[in-house]
């Protein structure tokens, strides 16, 4: 079972940080096929979030085939994420950090280093889709 | 969708002055909707007129597709600043829930006043800010109404007591009820309100979903320009200007692809300052959108 | 919405129960004392009206230095306050006290009406003043009914309002007075102010304006004896002249005493000053000779005791229509115009 959070100041809507976090802990192996997630109301009494919004989040989820809704039994995990991509996480942190010590050579301090690497991200995002 | 609340040209005036000026908007159901202003904005005035306690001066409000009466048991208010019966036990506020109200839910009452720790026996002068907005709650929520209005209910609460209350509120949403909650404090908004209704006065400066509103509106910062040339699609809420640098809030359905602009995600409490500034400043008036 | 009515009620309820208890017991306490002098004055039972007379007067002196003069003055007195008391404590705050602290955004949106609200409370409220008022009249009454027919005085001004069925008038008024002007004003303290200001301006018109109103005053004519002492006064411009005769003892409630003219109006002059008057060389002999002449008679007004109950239900009747006009106007206004 995962515990959600919520950062209010990010400007990301809060049932779009419950989705990130789900697939987050999909991703590092924290929920696996089978595992159940809280219910609403467990959701709603814990972080004090309004219903509607995990329900939008888990309807997203749902819709994106990461979980399923057993009607009186719950929502559960049925695929996990990033596990076949996961054994390529090492190689590509590796070509990054070569990077940014290449960045870093080239006098970049560490906030010019952020701004070129979320605006290429950005560019890159927006070009994608 | 169907609407909790809807008013047309609603007025309200107290003598010569006045407090809500021909009002329309229109609060969906099924919601927690934050309506949301400055001080002075008519948000009080438009829930007292929607719970009955008023009486419009024109204009027409409908809630639950009805014409509010006080004394409606559909219909559940908390009031501003939470007023209880400063000599009567929290048990004995019940107790009166139970005789005035016929839909009343001793069940729900009881577990809400066990699970927020007060005391039955206490005298509800002696409470705090926060459990009295909590009795309060719980008298109101007892009778089971279909929607629920809440008058700044936790303006005067401390953060804790701010959140506790909230976290009840929303179980009390996960229950079906519809909520309408004014404030003029946008920091808890976000995660309990799924709808947002920015009054400014007395008219509607912004209406929407409030991931919605999140994902159309942008910080938009570049050289300086005249901001008339962002394009069809776009309507700039706020906007300040250097010699050299335009800042702008701008509500864009599609992405913003010029890349001249360096483009910032908006969290709630931005956007609705926008709104409010906006509307004393350039005096560009919006009209609402849903 | 009893039980809210009561809750919110008992404790001025209670107190003002207590001190109306305090009275009662005082009178428990003195009752033997009241009879017992009765009879020793040989009062109880007395036949003729001399011997009732002087019978009456020494069971009244036999009571003067017991503890009964002090309960019967306190009863007085209690029933005369009682419904400031019930009007400022227990009138005034009923509205006022929930406009003042918010507590009505809090009672209104409970599922029940305003107007019901406040008609439960005010019958609650006015019953319970009733009540009150009419248990302390009825056992002073009974407890004072030997003194009362001895001195006769329960239908004068100062025992009237603490005697028979006026007092629950009072009481039920002053409450909804009370209620009335806490809704209008919607401030406690200056509703209590208005309330008593009221309550009491309408304890001193009852006797000055209205009560002749109610039953018609009865007038006897006697031949005036000049002789007698009495007042004059004389204007030396107008040649008027009035005269003020010593008021005689009626069986009642002596409204005036006037000297008029055979034609049946009140003798004003003016006089022959060479008879009456200052310039008159031998006013004491030839004043009352010339009075003689006019065939002046002595008009006594007064409402006899006898009229008592009939004035008693008149004036209640009067209060109850007022209380209860009063309560459907505030009934009006928390339903159309509270807002």
């Amino acid at each position: 079972m995962i515990e959600f959070h919520l950062d209010s100041r990010s400007g990301v809507a809060p049932y779009m940080q419950l989705i990130q976090q789900v697939r987050h802990a999909l991703r590092l192996g924290v929920l696996t096929e089978g595992d159940k997630l809280p219910t609403v109301k467990e959701v709603v009494a814990r972080v004090a979030i309004n219903p509607n919004t995990v329900s939008k989040a888990y309807r997203e989820l749902e819709y994106e085939g990461l979980v399923t809704a057993r009607p009186g039994l719950g929502t559960f995990v049925t695929r996990t994420l990033g596990a076949d991509s996961l054994s390529r996480h090492e190689p590509l942190r590796r070509d990054l950090e070569r990077w940014l010590a290449e960045a870093r050579e080239a006098g970049l301090d560490d906030e010019s280093i952020e701004a070129l690497f979320l605006s290429a991200f950005r560019t890159f995002s927006e070009a994608r889709a | 969708m169907t609407s909790a609340l809807t008013a047309t040209g609603l007025t309200k005036k107290y003598g010569r002055r006045t407090a809500l000026a021909d009002c329309t908007l229109d609060i969906p159901a099924g919601h927690v909707v934050g309506l949301v202003g400055p001080n002075g904005a008519g948000k009080s005035t438009l829930l007292l007129l929607a719970c009955g306690l008023l009486d419009p001066t024109a204009g027409r409000i409908d809630v639950l597709g009805e014409r509010p009466v006080s004394g409606s048991p559909r219909v559940g208010f908390v009031a501003q600043d939470t007023p209880v019966y400063a000599g009567l036990t929290v048990a004995e506020h019940l107790r009166m829930g139970a005789h005035l109200n016929p839909s009343w839910d001793s069940q729900l009452a009881e577990e809400r006043i066990a699970q927020v720790g007060l005391d039955p026996a206490q005298k509800a002068g002696k409470l705090s800010g926060g459990q009295r907005a909590q009795l309060a709650l719980t008298v109101a929520a007892a009778k089971r109404p279909e929607l629920l209005l809440l008058d700044e209910p936790v303006a005067a609460l401390d953060p804790l007591a701010r959140r506790t209350f909230l976290q009840g509120l929303m179980e009390l949403a996960a229950t079906g009820m519809s909520i309408v909650m004014s404030s003029h404090l946008v920091a808890d908004l976000e995660r309990v309100c799924d709808h947002l209704i920015v009054l400014v006065a007395s008219k509607v400066r912004v209406a929407g979903d409030v991931d919605d509103l999140l994902a159309s509106h942008h910080r938009l910062a570049g050289p300086r320009r005249d901001p008339a040339d962002l394009g069809a699609g776009r309507t700039v809420v706020e906007e300040s200007h250097t010699g050299k640098q335009s800042t702008l809030v701008v509500r864009s359905t599609a992405p913003i692809d010029d890349p001249s602009w360096q483009v910032d995600r908006l969290d709630l409490e931005d956007i609705v300052l926008a709104y409010m500034s906006g509307a004393a400043g350039s005096g560009r008036v919006l009209e609402g959108q849903r | 919405m009893i039980w809210l009515t009561w809750r919110q009620f008992r404790t001025p309820v209670l107190a003002t129960g207590g001190l109306l208890l305090v009275l009662l017991a005082g009178m428990a306490l003195t009752w033997t004392q009241v009879t017992d002098a009765a009879l020793n004055a040989g009062f109880t039972g007395c036949q003729g009206a001399d011997a009732c007379a002087s019978a009456a007067d020494t069971f009244l002196s036999a009571l003067r230095y017991g503890q009964a003069k002090p309960v019967y003055y306190g009863g007085l007195a209690t029933l005369v306050v009682l419904p400031a008391v019930v009007g400022i404590f227990w009138g005034a705050p009923l509205v006022a006290r929930e406009l003042e602290t918010g507590t009505y955004r809090m009672v209104f949106s409970q599922s029940i009406g305003r107007g019901r609200w406040l008609l439960v409370k005010l019958l609650g409220g006015g019953l319970a003043a009733a009540l009150g008022a009419g248990l302390v009249s009825l056992a002073l009454g009974r407890w004072a009914h030997l003194i009362d027919a001895a001195n006769g005085e329960r239908i004068l001004p100062t025992t009237f309002p603490a005697r028979g069925v006026v007092p629950i008038g009072y009481a039920a008024l002053a409450f909804v007075l009370g209620v009335t002007a806490g809704l209008l004003l919607r401030r406690t303290l200056t509703a209590m102010a208005v309330t008593l200001v009221v309550i009491t301006g309408l304890q001193l018109a009852a006797p000055l304006l209205v009560r002749p109103l109610l039953v018609t005053p009865t007038s006897t004519l006697t031949a005036l004896d000049p002789k007698a002492r009495m007042g004059m006064s004389y204007s030396m411009e107008t040649k008027e002249l009035r005269l003020e005769p010593m008021p005689e003892e009626r069986d009642g409630w002596l409204l005036s005493t006037t000297v008029v003219t055979p034609a049946g109006t009140e003798f004003v002059g003016p006089a022959d000053s060479t008879k009456c008057g200052p310039e008159a060389p031998n006013e004491r002999l030839t004043c009352p000779e010339w009075l003689a002449a006019q065939h002046l008679s002595t008009k006594v007004t007064y409402i006899p005791d006898a009229k008592f109950w009939v004035l008693q239900w008149r004036e209640f009747g009067l209060l109850v229509v007022l209380a209860m006009a009063l309560s459907i106007f505030s009934v009006w206004w928390i339903r159309r115009r509270l807002a």
